[in-house]
């Protein structure tokens, strides 16, 4: 591990620092869970957000922990949220009304309506139908669609979805454990052998024991895993394994199915996988539930675990563009955020912002970019659901569970003025190719020095998040500028490297009428090169 | 004021880095009362939660701190002293550092920094040696890691009083105790919850009383008179608590099944959900296959306290029996039985009457 001196030369730092404070100046507003306003933000210094977009917040229920695990519109327009404590709650956003639909769920961290009086929710036990029989407008039969799946009474069993795909199934996610706390004495599913024994998960002292049923466990069926359950059979089909703790999941417009998952044990840093049939995404806690599968895969060498995953379509770097990415949605074509159609809106729990997705086919691999839609603006943090409103607005549901976050509802609205943006990035053989929302001035873009790459990576390992490992500057050597500034194709000094990200930082663009880019940081995930060269397995796992 | 370096400290393990980058805070004036060492043991803690979250010492004492990052939801937590007053501009400096972040462990640079450890991984240790501010004040202890800080700070008193835990402005509130959440009966709660398995749900019924049911094992598993449930410490958590029964638990089902159709152990229980009937939960499950709706209400009209279960089966294959484990009456427990025979400490009812049955648990006193 790279060491690390804190120690900085007051003087090497002052002009940043200047420009740092400057961006810092305005306090931080009330509440318990105070949000960055926009002059605070780092990545967006110097834009103005509310030319591109507004924040308003909604009105939480009255006498409700407004913390939400759960947010889509129902047919009729109302907008249906679960929240912490359990319940259910209609908001009407024409009245402004909230209209309490059902109570008593435990920990609901996902909703689907399938009517105006019928949801799926998943809950920390169940996938449960909540329905209203009588048309009174409170539910009153809860039917267990599914609770095949173990739990063990740990805190950290949390439990996700659902989503539908174009068949009518449905997806669900599963937490593993984690070995901050042990398990309950009574639990529900089969116990795997694997691993430490189950008698020493009831010791007195279960901290000299923990680090052998290691960081986060899986000891009951399924936890890490995402499954399908049939749409009319409420079968449940075990579908991708290697998951640690993904809130959220969404599909594109191609009807591919995406979750995200959080930086920890195994995971140098957050991730954003394209999920297919049979994936282990690399948390190898799961394995145990594979079929056939035998051994501890706490004992199993890093280097197979390497050879058997599945990399993420795109990186989230921990403490520069995300710390915990939660649920994707997709930008419908036709609605209010136009310039960004087809792509992917991801929220996030320890920043003021939404991450958006810019991915692309390369050589057969989903992958791409994240870059916030913007960041601060009065957003809170702990952006955990995402609902697209018939207003067009980005809806969004916060909360922390006691981690890092918010809770309450906002909408994002776009002004309608389209944001000094970076659309899209494509990855090409000697560099990238960048798409503007509109154009740029040209005599900046043509600066190579104004277009600052770094790249590194992220090391596989059992320790928990990772260094950004060879870390450098990948200068740019070259820029072809589209003639109407709208676009950019960058050649690098050095050849592209398969497995790496690419770090971008931009602050120097301006559009063609001189206004600051929103958004000047992105990092792009080089998970594939355009010549199909994928990392060398054991290439980004601990040296020996 | 200057800053300069300080020491290296001992760290655990070899997941730590190897040299921790320490400030010294030099002493402008002469000492007026004898500098002493100050030895502290802080505890970073969930949720958000430095331990202590605030202590004294004189200016120009030496503090020898050990830190231990003992978060139990996987959190990286650094420690970060500042000036007085700074607590929001050193989180804004921290959020500002955006990309650059990382490497710095979240420590902006910089004169607002009086003494910092690293970022400390879940289970990682680190010590810290700094000397006092001469300057009398209040100086914030923060955990600058992104989303934490406005969250997670204490307060170093140097030569000043502290005023009472309770009063003091000065260290975070964030997770101080809720009070009980009130509940207006009926109600039902699914909840983590003590003596069931992990799938349990409370229901308060009107009046004084109150059951648990064990929807993984389909079962009542006790009662209780008085209060309903505090959950706070599950809700103010992240779910690492179970709610604390408010009342007297007065019948409990430790072990057993529900019923059975011939009085082999079922080969399959399966939980279906449950209609809401009356305000509260009608259970509908499967054993063995045949659905079995059972609600449990207040008794009412008799004075004894107690529940009353119906039960609705309407395609029994065979006589229904009840484990009379399941029933307990004894001196304290009072029960009322639909007829049937009771035999081999079974109760037995013919598909005829278990179509639909009722059985009074009450307390006798």
């Amino acid at each position: 591990m790279k060491l690390k001196s804190s120690l900085l030369s007051p003087s090497r730092l002052a002009g940043r620092l200047r420009l740092l404070l400057a961006v810092a100046a305005a306090g931080l507003v009330g509440g318990l869970f105070q949000s960055l306003h926009a002059e605070d933000a780092a990545l967006s210094a110097g834009a103005d957000i509310s030319r591109y977009y507004t924040v308003t917040p909604i009105l939480p229920p009255p006498g409700v922990d407004s913390q939400v695990g759960g947010m889509a519109f129902l047919p009729d327009g109302r907008l249906a949220v679960c929240f912490h404590q359990g319940e259910v709650g209609f908001y009407n956003p024409a009245k402004g009304e909230w209209k309490m639909f059902a109570q008593g769920l435990h920990e609901p961290l996902g909703l689907l309506p399938l009517s105006n009086t019928e949801l799926l929710i998943m809950q920390r036990p169940e996938l449960t139908k909540v329905s209203d029989t009588d048309g009174d407008g409170v539910a009153d039969r809860y039917e267990t669609v599914w609770d095949g799946f173990g739990m063990t009474g740990n805190y950290h069993e949390f439990a996700y979805g659902p989503v539908r795909d174009a068949h009518g199934d449905y997806f669900v996610s599963l937490n593993v454990a984690s070995n901050g706390a042990s398990v309950r004495e009574e639990i529900r599913g089969e116990w795997s052998p694997i691993g430490l024994d189950r008698s020493e998960f009831y010791g007195t002292d279960w901290k000299a024991v923990k680090e052998k049923a290691g960081r986060m466990y899986s000891r009951v069926p399924w936890r890490g895993w995402i499954l399908k359950i049939d749409g009319k059979t409420g079968e449940a089909t075990p579908w991708a394994a290697g998951f640690r703790s993904p809130n959220g999941m969404g599909f594109d417009a191609e009807g591919r199915l995406y979750a995200c998952d959080n930086q920890g044990d195994w995971l140098g840093t957050s991730k954003f996988f394209h999920i297919e049939k049979g994936g282990f995404h690399g948390h190898p806690a799961s394995l145990v539930w594979r079929d056939g599968w035998t051994r501890n895969p706490l004992e199993v060498d890093v280097a197979e675990l390497d050879t058997l995953r599945t990399r993420a379509a795109v990186l989230v770097p921990q403490g520069v563009l995300g710390n915990s990415p939660t649920q994707p949605v997709l930008v419908e074509p036709g609605g209010k955020f136009g310039a960004f159609e087809n792509q992917m809106l991801v929220g996030e729990m320890n920043y003021p912002r939404v991450l958006r997705m810019m991915l692309e086919d390369v050589a057969g691999v989903m992958q791409g970019a994240c870059i916030p839609l913007f960041d601060g603006g009065g957003l809170n943090m702990g952006n955990n659901r995402l609902a697209f409103g018939p207003d067009g607005a980005l809806w969004v549901g916060q909360t922390h569970l006691s981690w890092a976050g918010g809770q309450g509802i906002q909408k994002i609205m776009p002004t309608g003025e389209t944001p000094p943006d970076v659309k899209s990035v494509k990855l090409t053989e000697d560099g990238f190719a960048l798409t503007f929302t509109k154009p740029f001035d040209t005599a900046l873009l043509k600066d190579p020095a104004n277009f600052n790459v770094s790249r590194y990576y992220f090391e596989y390992h059992e320790d928990y998040g990772s260094d950004e490992m060879d870390k450098k500057a990948a200068p740019v050597k070259s820029v072809e500028v589209r003639e109407d500034g709208t676009g950019v194709r960058l050649v690098l000094g050095e050849p592209l490297k398969a497995g790496y990200v690419y770090q971008f930082r931009l602050d120097a663009l301006r559009d063609a009428e001189g206004n600051a880019i929103l958004n000047p940081l992105f990092c792009y995930t080089a998970k594939r090169l355009t010549d199909g060269t994928d990392p060398e397995p054991g290439t980004q796992i601990p040296r020996k | 004021m200057m800053l300069r370096p300080c020491q290296s400290s001992a760290l655990i393990g070899s997941i730590l880095p190897a040299c921790l980058a320490l400030m010294l805070l030099s002493a402008p004036a002469a000492p007026t009362v004898q500098a002493k060492d100050v030895k502290v043991s802080l505890e970073m803690l969930s949720p958000f939660r430095f331990d202590p979250p605030r202590f004294a010492v004189e200016p120009g004492d030496t503090v020898r701190m050990t830190l231990q990052n003992l978060d139990i939801t996987d959190q990286p937590h650094n420690f970060v002293l500042t000036v007085p007053g700074n607590h929001q501009g050193l989180v804004n400096a921290a959020l500002a550092l955006a990309e650059k972040g990382p490497e710095l462990d979240y420590v902006p640079p910089g004169d607002q920094v009086l003494a910092h450890a690293p970022l400390l991984k879940p289970g990682n240790k680190a010590t810290l040696k700094f000397k006092a501010p001469e300057e009398p004040g209040i100086y914030p202890y923060v955990c600058t890691f992104p989303g934490h800080g406005m969250l997670m700070f204490g307060a170093l008193y140097v030569g000043t009083e502290m005023p009472k835990l309770e009063d003091d402005p000065n260290i975070s509130k964030m997770f101080l105790s809720a009070p009980p959440v009130e509940v207006t009966r009926p109600a039902f709660q699914r909840m983590f919850l003590p003596d069931a398995g992990p799938a349990a749900i409370a229901v308060a019924l009107e009046g004084d009383q109150n059951y648990c049911w064990d929807a993984g094992a389909c079962r009542l598993r006790y009662l209780w008179q008085g209060d309903f449930i505090d959950a706070k410490d599950y809700y103010a958590s992240n779910g690492n608590a179970l709610a604390e029964i408010l009342g007297d638990v007065y019948w409990e089902n430790p072990e057993g099944y529900p019923l059975t159709f011939g009085g082999m152990a079922p080969e399959s229980v399966k939980f279906l959900g449950y209609d809401i009937v009356a305000g509260v939960p009608e259970f509908r499950y499967e054993i063995d296959g045949v659905l079995v709706r059972e609600h449990i209400t207040a008794l009412t009209g008799s004075g004894k306290p107690g529940i009353q279960r119906r039960f609705q089966i309407e395609n029994a294959p065979g006589p229904v029996h009840l484990p009379l484990d399941m029933i307990r009456p004894s001196d304290e427990i009072g029960v009322k039985m639909p007829g049937g025979a009771v035999k081999n400490g079974e109760l037995i009812l013919e598909p005829r009457l278990a179509q639909d049955f009722t059985l009074d648990i009450y307390r006798r006193k």
